[in-house]
């Protein structure tokens, strides 16, 4: 892969090669592996065909070795590798769908019911049985609960704060509550296995 | 008319939600995780660094032409 550099003002940017990938994600240090492991939990979570969270990380090293996916100047190594394991995980999803339905024989229109975000049952299933579990979770912590259901909306913070009377401080003390309760016990209790459902 | 409910949407939004934070969890959180005699740390590093070690390792054999673009650990494929 050609390495190119271009002036732009004060700064120079590079386009990374696949060696500067593996240099990169060898050298990263423990805590950036225990993040790793919580991306790939959390976006596997679920995942047919019996993969789990080591399958959907090493795949995505891969991609980027390959080349197949190319680590973009500016964009962090972690947000980066998130996003390859989700997109991994999206297609996976996908391609699980459309081999259930030649199985069935609903081969009729085939592009059209998989690629038009048609529901998936067994993805519906999986995606509520986690939120469950999330929701399990945090049964004794109302603002909790008012954060997930407001994300899971889609709203911004200003919105949940806004729709549940929320203050900005409270709000920012619960993120954190949340992600500390959920970083351990997605990576310890799902330890060797997938969180939430399989 | 009720909107359907789509739990799979609902929890992509969580999850790209979570992912941030996960990402964004400040060193001290995380170096406080690791050095917890209860929390199992130090297997969760080893695993990942073992799936490192190993996609680059195979990466490396099929660059040199040991182990085909769709090796034996490609589980995934391409749509």
């Amino acid at each position: 892969m050609e390495r190119l550099e271009r002036n732009r003002g004060l700064g120079i940017a590079v386009d990374r090669t696949a060696a500067d990938a593996a240099r990169a994600i060898a050298a990263l240090p423990q805590t950036d592996l225990l993040r790793l492991a919580a991306l790939a939990r959390l976006w596997s979570r679920g995942l047919p065909d019996g993969l789990v969270w080591t399958d959907v990380l090493n795949e995505a090293i891969l991609r980027v070795l390959d080349g197949s996916r190319p680590w973009p100047p500016g964009v962090p190594l972690l947000a980066f590798l998130s996003g390859v394991m989700r997109s991994i995980c999206d297609d996976h999803w996908r391609r699980a769908r459309r081999e259930a339905l030649r199985r069935h024989g609903d081969v009729a229109d085939l592009d059209a019911t998989v690629g038009d975000g048609a529901p998936d049952p067994e993805r519906m299933l999986a995606a509520a049985q986690a939120l469950a579990a999330i929701i399990e979770l945090f049964a004794d912590d109302a603002l909790a609960l008012q954060v997930i259901a407001g994300l899971s909306e889609g709203l911004t913070a200003a919105e949940i704060c806004r729709q549940y009377t929320m203050g900005e401080r409270d709000y920012d003390t619960t993120r954190k509550r949340m992600r500390r309760k959920l970083m351990r016990h997605r990576l310890q209790f799902s330890w060797g296995a997938n969180w939430g459902v399989r | 008319m009720t909107k359907q409910w789509r739990p799979h949407v609902d929890l992509a939004r969580l999850s790209a939600a979570l992912s941030e934070d996960i990402i964004a969890a400040p060193e001290p959180e995380l170096r406080a995780m690791l050095a917890d005699p209860v929390f199992p740390g130090g297997a969760i590093v080893r695993q990942v660094r073992d799936v490192i070690a190993h996609a680059i390792g195979e990466s490396d054999e099929s660059s040199a032409g040991v182990i085909g673009p769709a090796g034996p650990s490609r589980l995934f494929v391409a749509l």
